[in-house]
């Protein structure tokens, strides 16, 4: 792939200086000391600031528009939530018309009321704040970066963190935006060979011969600051799942590209 | 079909010579079994070598109905290997290289086909042994064959059909090979569906496939589907088709020696106009039109020979009056826009704002009769009025216009509430024209429109529309591509 954005490094930079430093504690006040600041994530007490509140313009749109196959039509499939304790249970139908997918992804945003569908299609999503987070098949996007105009990133967890008992944001993580395209707009694929993007989230996954479960936890920190576990517990139904995760192979049919994952918000 | 033969055969040029099936302890993906007893037979022409087994999982048919020892499936495909061979040579393609200085070569400097079972994963592959041997330049490779052994349980009408579809396909990967094995999928891919067809017309690729390229003509023509199965590479054969019944069959192969030293596509602008006195885009541009032409509304003095056989170019369904605001047109790709023109006499339609370089033109469809018509053309007799946005530029950025389809009126006003002010010095063509209705029927969804714009609307040189031309002469300031700043 060629340079064909010479914007695009000076995007990126102003999108990481809109959405702040990863790396610091996003919230503290004036009697926390440094540590004290390193060692908690805001409580109910303390105000969440936004980590940005306008939209940052998305390099690459062109190269994302063929690498990802991109469309213009919203995807009108559903999602559906189910109460889980504090949290959420969410079915996402990612299907995005098979393998070779022909509709866009499905774009949603994490509200108090669970998971919600927002109607934007693959080419107004580069332009709209409104979402934060984007499915098809097995590959789930973030609002940032290349992918979007807002600030959401993801970090993820330590590799022993169990979900339910995981109560707070840990410290130190490094939160990631999507920078599936370099900085001259050259593809960063995710390894498996599968030639789909590198994203943040790329992780719930790894291909031993199906699209098996890693069970990692992940910390999302939302554009207005609120931050949520979650993770990813299927892409196929999940019987097949559970075969394809003891097997590394999964029976046919199996469902591929329903997404089941648990979040929960951590910041009221 | 041919499988993932090319991603496989030609992704990387090396010099590192591979297995083969029947190399002991090899890893190679697709090998016989370490107690198998790997025969060859080669074939009566002598270019070729067949090997096969007798037991096991990737054993061959065993009827030998002409008791000479070797399977008559053994001796069909070597005989169809010659019979290829000797096709691609009469058109004036190169031969596979020799694998003669390769260790592990099959025996002798013939080609190597192993007949083994795919287990209905595939059905052939054309594999890379080594690049640069011999003399030859580092994209120039040898390899060998595998292709299924019985092809039970494929649905192939015969077994002949399969060995004579793959022989054809593959072999054309090696013949490729022969002059740069770098050159990309479409090249690759979309050549070796055509070769096929060129080598006997009974086989059914290039229609099989064509619905990949035709669901994705907004895709640039060089750039694959991502991800690990891509209809569109194996799609583009109409493209070559279309090159071969336009131009000549020859324009393949002369394709094929420009990219010994550049991309296909600027190779094949260059050919195009040394020997046809044309561009890549005016050909590109034309290739938009015969597509039209295809299914029950084939046209054999319009386009495709078998142009019957080929399904619907996709369409974006629309309802008139149309704007689609900062349509992404990619270089060498093509926007297929239908409507019903519900009662509308004349019709047009117009590019506004980032539509430099870009092409617009229109037809009406009755019944399954297509007709290119001129911008203003009475579209009231009309089942449907086409609009079909090409870009033929060999690269480059996308272009992101507005387009405005409709009526005259309808058009004009859509022109002037997409981009055009007052202080950009253009004057509106009012004569004969409708007046603009205060409500035209478009939404106003993007009131913060850059000021100024540059605009091309349809070629024409009668009728109403014709005054539209007006706008083409604008070279004002193109529209911002970009969507999302604050």
């Amino acid at each position: 792939m060629t340079s064909r954005h010479g914007f695009a490094l000076l995007s990126i930079l102003a999108l990481l200086a809109a959405c702040g430093d990863d790396d610091a504690p996003t919230d503290t006040d004036a009697g926390m000391t440094e540590m004290d600041a390193d060692m908690m994530e805001p409580d109910a007490g303390m105000t969440i600031e936004p980590v940005c509140s306008e939209p940052t313009p998305v390099p690459c749109e062109d190269e994302s528009v063929l690498e990802l196959a991109l469309f213009a039509p919203p995807n009108p499939a559903m999602i559906t939530n189910t109460a889980d304790g504090d949290g959420w249970l969410t079915h996402v139908d990612a299907t995005g018309g098979g393998f070779n997918p022909t509709l866009s992804y499905v774009y949603a945003r994490f509200t108090d009321e669970g998971l919600v569908r927002v109607d934007v299609g693959d080419e107004d999503a580069f332009g709209s704040m409104d979402w934060d987070i984007a499915f098809r098949r097995f590959v789930i996007r973030l609002n940032s970066g290349v992918s979007g105009p807002s600030c959401v990133s993801a970090a993820r967890t330590g590799a022993a963190t169990e979900y339910d008992t995981l109560d707070a944001v840990p410290a130190g993580l490094d939160y990631r935006v999507e920078e599936y395209f370099t900085p001259t707009c050259d593809f960063v694929p995710d390894g498996s060979g599968l030639m789909s993007p590198g994203t943040a989230l790329q992780s719930f996954w790894r291909y031993p011969g199906c699209v098996q479960m890693t069970n990692n936890v992940y910390i999302v920190r939302l554009a207005d600051g609120r931050q949520l576990k979650m993770t990813v517990l299927s892409y196929y139904e999940p019987e097949a799942q559970a075969t394809c995760d003891a097997t590394g192979s999964a029976p046919m049919p199996n469902g591929s590209g329903n997404i089941r994952l648990r979040w929960e918000l951590l910041t009221p | 079909m041919a499988g993932l033969a090319w991603l496989a055969a030609l992704g990387s040029p090396d010099t590192a010579a591979a297995d083969r099936p029947d190399t002991p302890g090899t890893t190679e993906l697709f090998r016989y079994e370490a107690e198998d007893i790997v025969e060859s037979h080669p074939s009566p022409g002598g270019a070729f070598r067949v090997h096969f087994t007798r037991l096991g999982v990737h054993a061959v048919p065993a009827r030998d109905d002409d008791e000479s020892g070797v399977p008559d499936h053994v001796e069909r495909v070597a005989e169809i290997y010659d019979e290829v061979l000797a096709f691609y040579r009469e058109l004036g393609f190169r031969a596979p290289l020799s694998d003669a200085s390769i260790v592990d070569n099959g025996g002798d400097d013939r080609f190597d086909v192993y007949l083994l079972d795919f287990g209905g994963s595939a059905d052939g592959a054309f594999r890379t042994d080594a690049c640069g041997v011999d003399g030859a330049r580092p994209t120039q490779c040898v390899g060998f064959m595998v292709q299924e052994n019985d092809f039970v349980g494929y649905g192939y009408p015969t077994v002949t059909y399969a060995s004579r579809l793959l022989a054809s396909h593959e072999l054309f990967h090696a013949v490729q090979a022969a002059y740069h094995a770098g050159r990309g999928s479409v090249l690759g891919e979309g050549t070796a569906v055509w070769a096929s067809k060129v080598f006997d017309a009974t086989l059914r690729d290039l229609e099989h496939f064509a619905r990949g390229y035709l669901d994705n003509t907004d895709r640039p023509i060089d750039r694959p589907l991502p991800g690990p199965i891509d209809p569109f590479s194996y799609g583009t054969g109409i493209f070559f088709r279309f090159l071969e019944e336009r131009y000549e069959p020859d324009l393949i192969r002369a394709l094929w020696e420009g990219t010994e030293t550049e991309e296909w596509m600027p190779a094949l602008d260059g050919l195009l106009m040394l020997d046809h006195g044309t561009s890549f885009g005016e050909a590109f541009r034309e290739f938009a039109e015969w597509n039209l032409f295809t299914g029950p509304r084939a046209d054999t003095t319009r386009a495709y020979s078998d142009g019957a056989r080929f399904p619907l170019v996709k369409t974006t369904a629309v309802t008139l009056p149309h704007r689609a605001p900062a349509l992404r047109v990619f270089h060498a790709s093509a926007h297929y826009f239908v409507a019903p023109p519900a009662g509308r006499g004349p019709v047009t339609a117009a590019l506004v704002g980032d539509a430099e370089g870009l092409e617009l033109f229109l037809a009406l469809r009755r019944l399954d009769e297509i007709t290119l018509v001129s911008p203003g053309a009475d579209a009231s007799m009309a089942n449907e009025v086409i609009a079909v946005v090409v870009n033929p530029s060999l690269a480059g950025s996308a272009r992101r216009p507005d387009l405005c389809f409709g009526g005259l009126a309808e058009v004009e006003a859509c022109v002037a509430a997409s981009t055009v002010t007052p202080d950009a010095g253009v004057e509106l063509p009012d004569a004969g024209m409708p007046d603009s209705s205060p409500d035209t029927g478009f939404p106003d969804d993007e009131p913060d429109a850059p000021k100024g714009c540059s605009c091309r609307t349809l070629r024409g040189d009668d009728g109403p529309g014709a005054l539209l031309l007006l706008l083409a002469t604008l070279a004002l300031r193109r529209r911002s591509g970009d969507r999302s700043a604050p």
